[in-house]
């Protein structure tokens, strides 16, 4: 344990190198959501209401995206691509360290230093829209149900983006494939629209995938507008889906370590 | 033009001007050429961009579906609006985005000497060495969504018109292009900042709604200091004829000014360039 917590460290130490880079991606979390909610608010002004929701919700929900976006989404398909095609895996394969805690580690750092910068931004948020915000009253249960679910959806980001990660063992270069999953999560994970606002064959294709866990469930929860069994249920569906995408990922990764050439390695 | 008349362009031009156009065009065929070697990955990001190009209409179909207008916006619009976002995105991507990550990685790591050196002018180099063509089926149905949206206006717009929007389509690759290599050099003096040719896009982004939903301070920011406006909504204004004469006026000139400081901040900033590889 305490080699990874050395791990950690060593990658928040160099993570807070690169401020100002956090900086930059940050924007790419900020912006759409902050957009679309301006959009809402205009929708709102002139007096349309939208699938049921009220104006304080809508505030709630796309800031709420801003928070879920910033702190849940890891980008380990970059690390490895790049550790595979520059041959660095090597060094992690011969020391007595898990490769996959390796960019845990990796990825954790990140976020930390993401906090810098949305902390601030936060805090400004809230400030001026105070009065707009009203975060529904959770009891007991519902906030160790969001707490689970915000656990739940970044493990599962995780290991859907380390699948993605090991097709780089195979195809080296993997931005097609990462345009086409960012695709797939922009429209169907509740990320720039609420799931509700979906027409319903593409809101049930949704339900049937895994990407509405990444950010639509968690912010239903923070809402409130999931309790009991809807509650478990929905939990349930994000930890069948992070053993699927854990075993997929066990799977391919004996298989993924055959194909790797330890390139300029 | 044969082999011998580009050989003899580029070493003996009449002109700076054939000079460069020769220069170009000799980079557009190694990119061509480039991109039919990596057959596969080139149909795999050019499918990548026209899914992005579908959800971007499916984005706001989905919400203008269920209301009737939003700020004088109603669907017909903003399919038209919707196509002229990503025709002017995908076009200043397919002319400049690879040769701003290209340029950023010379300036973080002082490669830019090789370049300085060669006879031609170094802004115009740097700029337009690659093309990224896998971003030209975008363009392509981004023209077929600002067409379908005229249809269903059932709107046929005079030659001032399209030749309003044209001109404002320029405007906005220019302003996008000149604002995109000024924040790349001003690495010349903040130092390294490895992902600064990914900083425009998510400002970019924001030209997916009308700017006439932004109010106060922001619609300012955007309307008239960013070109965000110029993106989406200026051009699509010029097409169904909405557009104040004078915001027209003020997207050129605006173009034409980020221009001009572009080249001056690059002459500047050379200045303030320190090899690392030589």
């Amino acid at each position: 344990m305490r080699k990874y917590l050395t791990l950690l460290r060593v990658n928040l130490e160099d993570a807070l190198e690169y401020r100002v880079e956090a900086a930059i991606w940050y924007l790419y979390d900020l912006l759409p959501p902050v957009v679309m909610l301006l959009l809402w608010l205009a929708i709102y002004e002139e007096g349309q209401g939208l699938a049921g929701f009220s104006l304080v919700e809508v505030v709630t929900y796309y800031l709420g995206m801003v928070v879920l976006r910033s702190l849940l989404t890891t980008h380990v398909e970059w690390a490895i691509s790049y550790d595979v095609r520059m041959g660095y895996l090597s060094r992690y394969l011969t020391r007595p360290v898990n490769v996959w805690g390796v960019w845990l580690a990796g990825e954790l750092g990140w976020k930390v230093v993401r906090l810098l910068w949305l902390a601030p931004t936060l805090a400004l948020a809230l400030a001026l829209l105070g009065p707009q915000l009203a975060f529904p009253p959770l009891d007991g249960l519902q906030l160790a149900g969001l707490a689970l679910s915000l656990a739940l959806a970044f493990a599962l980001g995780f290991f859907l983006k380390l699948n993605l990660g090991l097709a780089a063992f195979w195809l080296i270069e993997i931005e097609g494939a990462t345009w086409l999953y960012e695709a797939a999560v922009f429209l169907l994970s509740g990320a720039m629209l609420p799931l509700e606002v979906l027409p319903d064959p593409v809101a049930a294709l949704a339900r049937l995938l895994p990407f509405q866990y990444l950010y639509s469930f968690p912010a239903t929860v923070l809402l409130g507008r999931v309790e009991g069994g809807a509650l478990l249920a929905g939990l349930l569906g994000q930890v069948a889906w992070l053993a699927a995408a854990a075993l997929l990922a066990r799977l391919a990764w004996p298989a993924a370590l055959r194909q790797y050439e330890a390139v300029g390695g | 033009m044969s082999r011998e008349q580009r050989k003899a362009a580029i070493q003996n031009p009449k002109s700076k001007i054939q000079n460069h156009a020769a220069v170009y065009l000799a980079c557009v065929r190694t990119c061509l050429a480039r991109e039919l070697a990596f057959r596969g990955h080139f149909l795999l990001l050019a499918l990548a961009g026209v899914t992005w190009t579908l959800l971007s209409l499916a984005l706001m179909a989905f919400l203008f579906g269920r209301v009737t207008a939003v700020a004088g916006w109603n669907l017909d619009r903003m399919i038209v609006l919707t196509g002229t976002y990503v025709l002017v995105v995908s076009l200043t991507n397919l002319l400049f985005a690879r040769n701003m990550q290209h340029l950023s990685e010379y300036i973080n790591k002082g490669e830019l000497d090789l370049i300085l050196v060669k006879p031609v002018n170094s802004q115009f180099f740097v700029s337009t060495r690659f093309l990224s063509l896998h971003e030209l089926p975008s363009a392509l149905a981004a023209l077929v969504y600002v067409g379908v949206g005229l249809q269903r206006l059932g709107l046929q717009p005079g030659p001032l018109q399209v030749l309003g929007y044209a001109a404002a389509v320029a405007s906005a690759i220019v302003s996008l292009y000149a604002l995109w290599f000024m924040t790349v050099t001003l690495v010349l003096w903040t130092g390294r900042i490895e992902n600064i040719a990914y900083a425009l896009e998510p400002v970019m982004d924001v030209a997916r709604v009308p700017a006439d939903v932004f109010r106060g301070l922001l619609r300012v920011l955007f309307t008239f200091v960013l070109p965000v406006a110029m993106i989406s909504t200026v051009p699509s204004k010029a097409l169904l004829g909405l557009l104040e004469p004078w915001m027209g006026i003020y997207a050129a000139l605006l173009a034409l000014a980020l221009l001009w400081a572009s080249t001056h901040l690059w002459r500047v900033g050379l200045r303030r360039y320190s090899s690392a590889s030589s």
